[in-house]
């Protein structure tokens, strides 16, 4: 029972750091009407450039610094190519960003070399114990801080001109541009929300016992399951479909280490993706009719 | 011009290389005025209401030529938003509500540029909902699941939202039940009586000759006749082509 308390609540954590993920592409997918690939190596560079500030600086401000920097990278991606690009169809937009993808990472490759680093975590490797269960502060500290996060977005969403805007330009483009939406505004601001989520979400996928390395864009693209499952455009869907992928990782990894190589966790949300998709293929609350990529 | 509503001069449009939708088109609203803009299906009334709003590039159209003046000032180089800005609004054809939003969170988009503080757009808000009494029992519904002409009524409703000078209405009785037609046209001319201009178009052209000072027959993107709404009405021709079409029960009696 107390492995499975203690198992139970780091799926919730890493679950959360998924959700944040799974949000990102939603908002992305919604506001934009592009599925963005280089997401993954935008929580890299969050995490990268924490990294580098941490020495230099109090952490809230290296935690600033790289919001800053990975906003300005993913405006400037989104302004330089994507919105260029809209009118060429969705296929062209997704391959593009594949490209990014790639370049990004070849980026991080050179300016940081391919060796793993400390991580880039807010609290360090303290634990707590509570009634038997041992609890990881990092944890905790995921936990709580998404928390907040989710609920300051929940906020912006629902009582914010903007979060309005936003939300009539994914319903409805031509006539959000009708009411004097600035739709091009709205597709910028949709990835900077992006970006802001993705360090965020890098920050704690980089805290102990993970480590800042190349390989954390691809973990983060464990966020793709997630948001398949929750339903490409929901965004309650991309915080379920976070947290079943994390449980299930972690489950998995405490209870069928025996199996596969002790690999077969890290199957386990492709599995279930593919079932969602065959099953129900807009995800568990998307709605029907929303293209796939 | 300056004392016109809207003033549209030698407007062209293309789609991509097909053949051009509008050819040359000048038009005006005067200030106060209700102004029926009538034509077949495919004449290019849509196009023309997406050139003075700044909708084009949404639907792979361009400007080749021409000019629109709102309120005397040249918006043909404005973004969507700053039309709206210096007083333009417009209810696209087909209604297109947001349908996930509620019926108070389209009110709330289409007030969105004039970055109202809460006080002030709640007054706005019941100054628009006087005119759809309907609306207001139906606030917190998305407004995917409201009727058709509910729908128009929010359309309609989420448009003067911004307080416009010129108001477009892009075919508003479309699909819509003749009784409900009959209550569209009487918001129309309320909204206009409270100081709105008007471009209205409609294939209904008894529905809007019965209330338009003026009126322009659009055919192939040319204006092919111009008169008062009474010369129109008496003209056989127009009679037997146009208004045949859907007529208004008490038409006329508004004019
Ligand atoms: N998005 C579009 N792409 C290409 N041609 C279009 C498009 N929209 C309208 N057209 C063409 O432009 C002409 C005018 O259409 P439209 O303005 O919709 O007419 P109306 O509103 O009077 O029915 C028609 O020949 C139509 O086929
Ligand atoms: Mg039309």
């Amino acid at each position: 029972m107390t492995l499975f308390l203690q198992l139970g609540f780091q799926g919730i954590a890493l679950g959360m750091v998924y959700a944040l993920i799974a949000l990102g592409f939603v908002i992305m997918t919604k506001g934009s009407n592009t599925f963005n690939f280089a997401h993954g190596e935008f929580v890299a560079v969050g995490a990268y450039v924490v990294l580098a500030l941490m020495p230099h600086l109090p952490y809230w401000l290296a935690f600033l610094g790289s919001i800053v920097v990975t906003v300005a990278l993913a405006l400037l991606v989104e302004a330089t190519l994507l919105r260029r690009l809209l009118d060429k169809g969705l296929t062209t937009v997704v391959l593009a960003t594949l490209g990014v993808s790639i370049m990004v990472h070849a980026l991080i490759l050179m300016v940081w070399g391919v060796g793993t680093k400390g991580s880039a975590g807010p609290v360090g490797s303290g634990t707590v114990e509570v009634g038997g269960v041992v609890l990881p502060l990092s944890g905790i500290a995921t936990i709580v801080a998404s928390v907040i996060v989710l609920a300051a977005l929940l906020v912006f969403f629902r009582r914010t001109p903007y979060g309005l805007a936003l939300r009539a330009t994914a319903s409805h483009q031509e006539a959000a541009l009708a009411q004097g939406i600035d739709i091009g505004r709205m597709f910028a601001l949709s990835w900077a929300i992006a970006a802001v989520l993705a360090v965020v979400a890098s920050i704690f996928l980089a805290s102990f016992p993970r480590v800042v390395s190349p390989s954390i864009a691809l973990v983060a693209l464990a966020a793709i399951p997630a948001v398949v499952i929750g339903g490409m455009d929901s965004l309650i869907g991309a915080v379920v479909g976070g947290l079943i992928v994390g449980l299930i990782q972690v489950l998995g990894a405490g209870y069928l280490a025996d199996y596969g190589g002790g690999k077969l966790h890290e199957v386990l949300p492709y599995v279930l993706m593919l079932l969602v998709l065959v099953v129900r293929p807009y995800g568990l609350f998307g709605s029907r009719g929303i293209e796939r990529v | 011009m300056s004392d016109c509503a809207l003033a549209v001069h030698d407007l062209s449009v293309r789609y991509g290389a097909a053949a051009t939708a509008l050819d040359g088109l000048t038009l005006e609203v005067p200030r106060g005025e209700i102004v029926a803009l009538l034509g077949p299906n495919g004449a290019g009334k849509s196009t023309l209401m997406r050139a003075v709003s700044g909708l084009l590039p949404v639907h792979g159209g361009s400007l080749t030529s021409g000019r629109v003046e709102v309120l005397g000032t040249d918006v043909t180089r404005l973004r969507p938003s700053g039309r709206v800005r210096v007083g333009l609004a417009q209810a696209l054809e087909g209604r297109q509500v947001f349908p996930e939003l509620t019926v108070a969170e389209n009110l709330a988009a289409g007030g969105y540029v004039r970055r109202y503080r809460k006080a002030e757009a709640r007054e706005v808000r019941e100054r628009v909902l006087h005119h759809f009494p309907r609306l207001q029992d139906l606030m917190d519904r998305q407004a995917g699941y409201l009727s058709g002409g509910e729908q128009q009524m929010l359309a309609i409703g989420r448009a003067m939202m911004s307080q416009p000078s010129v108001l477009l209405l892009d075919e508003p009785s479309l699909g819509l039940a003749p009784k409900i037609v009959e209550t569209v046209r009487d918001v129309i001319l309320d909204i206009n009586r409270e100081g709105t201009s008007i471009l209205l178009v409609e294939q209904n052209a008894a529905m809007a000759l019965s209330i338009a000072q003026h009126g322009y027959i659009l055919e192939g993107g040319r204006v092919v006749r111009e008169g008062s709404a009474a010369e129109l009405r008496a003209d056989d021709d127009i009679v037997s082509l146009y208004l045949g079409v859907a007529p208004v029960e008490g038409a006329g009696q508004h004019g």
